[in-house]
């Protein structure tokens, strides 16, 4: 049942068209949708806008219609939106939706706005039942919603999801919605494949064959496993401004760590037998350190050795086969992918494991995709 | 040889908690021994999680989603579920252990004699109990236990004089390897860095509690210097002096009681080099000498503070540990402080019985009993003369003598508290038992209504065998049920207490018999998405009305077999509806929603599950006056 239908059944009538006036707000553009991704429940937050805007955009920007973003400060930009508009009340957003040709939006109040101005609209449900909050009173208009299959489960009504399943939907789907409702024939459709539960997680990972002369983001990982450089790391920490991650297989020089101890978020520590001297300076250091074992009968020994510790265990092997399973049944010929990983060598970018091992004369085979296989989307396009 | 396998069940040994710290010295003990394999049970951790130890480990916290919508904001369960109640009885049928160890408060095992393996495996509670009177749980569980070990000998003392036999102390077994006597040289090395060459410090280490006294202290502090105006003495009082909303605003009683504010002291740690310094208290987020950092420098709080090397060097800075308190489980300080060789004078109440007097290297600290309120504990205001006395009488004794206590303080201490002494005593008991043959059948046994106990025996006799016979409970004749039976037997007969047992008896198993289904036992085999349950837990008007909905709900979903959930009491209200597909005993804790229509991975038991009571019975949202309104004419076939 509608929750419009229980609040009526409580107050003895039938469910009618809400009265609604916008206020004025300023908005030149012509033509455009409007759009909405809200944080208060943080399960309807959707992660895929990004890739329905690359979907869409080309197509609505050969025919002048912009893509414009509703909503408060406080929630997330959309990356690739033509324009972000603070509405600073319900009713000003109101004014923005009711001269848009769409809105396109989650389970929130945007979208019952869109319904009772009778606009289109697109909206996706994972969490609760769409049917229960589904937009009610377009009358001239349609509004095409979207739910999420959540692998056959039931909708958590959970505030927070892990993962989310809303995001089970894929961007395609909202796209074809789109395009339905503004009465667009795309030339061409993408089909996503497999989207990695890091996708949308920015990272940068710094590979020291040679100096860094850039500024690295917060959180890069210094990836001293694969080259132990600790001049390198010394010059790049002593002009770092953002901490980093360290990612390596040997101790590393104290004097660097105390040194530099501001700079450094955490140390990822990757062996089968680790360095008590080192574990115990990086702790005084007060870095924050992971301990990793990849011989699971090593494991037990480590941990009693550090039993301060978590000593977490990972096979990589094992983790690309996983992978390579997974990925393998879905793919079957040439696809492409989007990825937010990107290795650092000196000041050029490189999207793939493999080319940096070749370039920093490192061996490398075809599994080196699988690793960061978790921060892609891998699809295919295809034409109409 | 098959290994003693022993569950032991308390904090998580990776918790910084008094109870995680002692499990965690007791597996890395116990983890090569030959003889025992101890299994970890952790309280505060999920249950399936990885818990990334060497030894087994299952967390207790559940994770079925069923469960935690049943818990879901009713705080006792809550409770419960913290102190692993809803996974114990999955976690002992999977590890099937010889032996159950729980070391906890003693609340977290209220109800597990109800357990369907509580006395079929031998059952061990080893808990702190700081206080007089002893709580009455406690001294109910105990008989029920196989063996019963309290931490504090004050503790088995008022327990034996309750009458219970079965109790023993065993102190909570401590790490000291970081604490010792510094020698001679570093010890004046650290007091000159600090500029304490000259003084007579006094420490006192705590977590600034409302059962820690302090202002009773810098009460004893201040006498003592009236009396000793030539002894350069401070105050170090080693505690988190910011939060004044749980413990005590030490600046203002420092200024009430007119003590010269340099003269207490505390410890300052950089949150930035992690140096401390040892100085009179200006407030806090200063900047660091060290390393120069601004807003720095902080006093301890319970996520941040010093290592234990570092503790051990503020303890090795101390003339003598002065440690009051209104009542403790142990107080791990005081133990520190004795293993670094300082004499201790300590609150001789609840544990403080423990570190005084004999060979014990301290010295006691008088007291004046006042009660808890709401509690009616008797706990301990310490005498600040007593303090006085006590500070003056180290400060004025001879080197030799006091060389003798400190030495005591550290014998005592290895001998009575460290890891290895309480191991030795533990594994002695635990291998009094044997492999357990017990087949962890988790079906609750009936209680033999049938039994009647020898004639011949005396009455307690006869009222224990009747217990263990009929309902399968060991009792002895310190249990209150003894005491309370021979009471009624002296003033009735034996006859009326056999019934009345006999009836209690009758009652439990009904009872069982009823909770022991799950609600799938009262559903058919049809499909959940053909199943509708409409909850109506009471009244009988209440359950007749909706007999009188049940011709239309099923005319609506013709596709589905309807049930109705209410107080068997009720059932005959609706039992003769024949478009009832069956009726199911009402329990409070199958009363929601997503437990019975299913969300996330939970199937759910019913398509649609209807709770009209929830706007009648548990919110008033129908009366409107009676003036109300409605389009829908619902009586209209009445």
């Amino acid at each position: 049942m509608h929750l419009a239908e229980v609040y009526a059944k409580d107050l003895g009538v039938k469910v009618g068209t809400p009265q609604f006036t916008p206020h004025f707000f300023p908005c030149t553009f012509e033509s455009y949708i409007t759009i909405h991704n809200g944080n208060k429940v943080p399960s309807k937050e959707y992660s895929y806008w990004r890739d329905v805007i690359r979907i869409i955009k080309p197509e609505l920007q050969s025919r002048g219609i912009k893509i414009c973003q509703i909503g408060t400060p406080e929630e997330s930009q959309i990356h690739g939106v033509d324009a972000r508009f603070n509405t600073g009340t319900l009713k000003q957003a109101g004014f923005l939706i009711q001269g848009s040709l769409l809105h396109v939006g989650i389970d929130s109040v945007p979208v019952h706005l869109a319904s009772s101005l009778d606009i289109p609209s697109v909206s996706i449900y994972a969490h609760t039942y769409m049917g229960t909050c589904s937009p009610l009173w377009n009358k001239n208009s349609k509004a095409i919603t979207l739910e999420s299959h959540r692998d056959g489960n039931k909708p958590s009504f959970s505030l927070t999801e892990n993962p989310k399943t809303i995001d089970l939907i894929k961007p395609e789907q909202v796209a074809s919605a789109i395009f339905e409702q503004l009465n667009i024939v795309p030339s061409e459709i993408q089909k996503t494949l497999f989207i990695g539960d890091k996708y949308n997680h920015q990272c940068v990972d710094v590979i020291l064959n040679e100096p860094v002369p850039v500024l690295l983001p917060e959180n890069s990982v210094i990836r001293m496993d694969l080259i132990h450089n600790e001049k390198y790391l010394k010059d790049l920490l002593s002009r770092q401004n953002e901490r980093v991650l360290i990612k390596t297989i040997k101790p590393i020089n104290k004097e660097t760590l105390n040194l530099y101890r501001d700079k450094i978020a955490g140390i990822v520590y990757f062996t089968n037998s680790f360095n008590p001297k080192f574990v115990e300076e990086v702790k005084l250091f007060g870095i924050q350190m992971t301990l990793v074992c990849s011989d699971i009968n090593e494991l037990k020994k480590q941990r009693i050795k550090f039993i301060d510790y978590e000593v977490n265990h990972f096979d990589e092997k094992a983790f690309i086969e996983s992978k390579k399973k997974e990925i393998k049944q879905k793919i079957k010929g040439d696809v492409q992918y989007n990825t937010d990983k990107f290795y650092l060598v000196g000041n050029k970018k490189i999207l793939n494991l493999a080319e940096v091992k070749k370039i920093c004369g490192l061996k490398y085979t075809d599994d080196d995709f699988f690793i960061d296989s978790d921060h892609m989307m891998i699809y295919i396009t295809n034409k109409l | 040889m098959d290994k003693l396998r022993v569950l032991i069940q308390s904090n998580s040994s990776r918790a910084v908690t008094g109870f995680g710290k002692a499990m965690k010295n007791l597996l890395l003990a116990f983890y090569d021994d030959p003889n025992i394999e101890l299994i970890e049970a952790a309280n505060g951790a999920r249950y399936g999680a990885d818990l990334k130890t060497p030894w087994e480990s299952h967390g207790t916290y559940p994770n079925n989603p069923a469960i935690l919508t049943q818990i879901q904001g009713d705080p006792e369960k809550e409770r419960a579920a913290g102190y692993g109640f809803y996974t114990i009885d999955e976690i002992v049928e999977k590890v099937k252990p010889d032996v159950f160890l729980g070391v906890e408060d003693i609340w977290a095992f209220k109800e597990y004699t109800t357990k369907t393996w509580w006395g079929k495996i031998p059952c061990i509670l080893w808990t702190t109990l700081d206080s007089v009177p002893i709580l009455p749980l406690a001294e109910q569980m105990a008989p029920q236990c196989d063996k019963f070990f309290v931490w504090a000998s004050f503790a088995e003392k008022a327990m034996k004089e309750l009458g219970v036999k079965n109790v023993k102390t065993i102190h909570g077994p401590v790490n000291y390897e970081n604490f010792y006597p510094l020698d001679t040289s570093s010890k004046s090395q650290l007091k000159e860095k600090h500029g304490l060459s000259e003084d007579f410090v006094i420490g006192f280490v705590f977590k600034n509690q409302l059962r820690k006294s302090a202002p009773n202290l810098l009460e004893g502090f201040k006498r003592f210097l009236e009396a000793n105006p030539n002894s350069k003495a401070k105050l170090l009082l080693h505690s988190d002096w910011s939060d004044k909303q749980i413990g005590w605003d030490l600046p203002k009683y420092v200024k009430e009681k007119g003590i010269d504010p340099n003269l207490v002291l505390t410890t300052y740690l950089c949150k930035s080099c992690k140096e401390y310094e040892i100085k009179p208290y200006v407030g806090e987020d200063k900047p660091c000498k060290c390393c120069g950092a601004e807003n720095s420098m902080v006093t301890k709080t319970t996520a941040f503070g010093v290592s234990e090397k570092q503790l051990n060097e503020i303890y090795n800075v101390m003339d003598v540990y002065c440690h009051p308190f209104t009542s403790g489980g142990q107080e791990l300080p005081i133990q520190e402080a004795k293993a670094t060789g300082l004499i201790t004078l300590v609150t001789d109440y609840s544990c403080g019985t423990d570190a005084v007097g004999g060979d014990t290297g301290g010295l006691p600290l008088h007291w004046s009993e006042y009660r808890e309120p709401y509690t009616d504990f008797i706990k301990a205001t310490t005498d600040p003369d007593s303090i006085c006395e006590q500070l003056t009488e180290i400060f004025n004794k001879p080197d030799l003598e006091k060389q003798e206590l400190s030495k005591q303080s550290i014998k005592y201490v290895q001998d009575e508290y460290s890891v290895q002494s309480i191991v030795v005593q533990l594994k002695k008991e635990l291998l009094e038992f044997k492999k357990t043959d017990f087949d962890f059948d988790r079906t609750r046994k009936p209680y033999n209504l049938d039994f009647v106990p020898d004639v011949n025996l005396s009455d307690p006799d006869w009222l224990i065998s009747l217990y263990n016979g009929m309902c399968f409970q060991k009792r002895d004749e310190s249990s209150n049920e003894i005491k309370h039976g021979l009471t009624l037997i002296a003033e009735n007969n034996r006859k009326d207490v056999y019934n009345f047992i006999r009836n209690k008896a009758a009652q439990r198993n009904a009872e069982t018999q009823q909770k022991s289904k799950s609600i799938e036992d009262f559903l058919g085999e049809e499909d959940v998405k053909e199943r509708i349950i409409v909850v109506i837990p009471e009244s009988a008007g209440d359950v007749l009305i909706v007999n009188g909905l049940l011709s239309n709900l099923q005319k609506l979903y013709s596709d589905k077999k309807i049930y109705v959930m209410t107080q068997p009491k009720f059932f005959d209200m609706i039992n003769d509806h024949k478009d009832l597909a069956g009726l199911i005993p009402y329990q409070k804790n199958w009363e929601s929603l997503l437990f019975l229509e299913g969300r996330g991975d939970h199937n759910g038991y019913c398509e649609i599950a209807f709770l009209p009571h929830i706007l009648t019975q548990r919110a008033l949202g129908y009366l409107h006056n009676n003036a109300d309104k409605n389009v829908y004419n619902l009586l209209e076939n009445i």
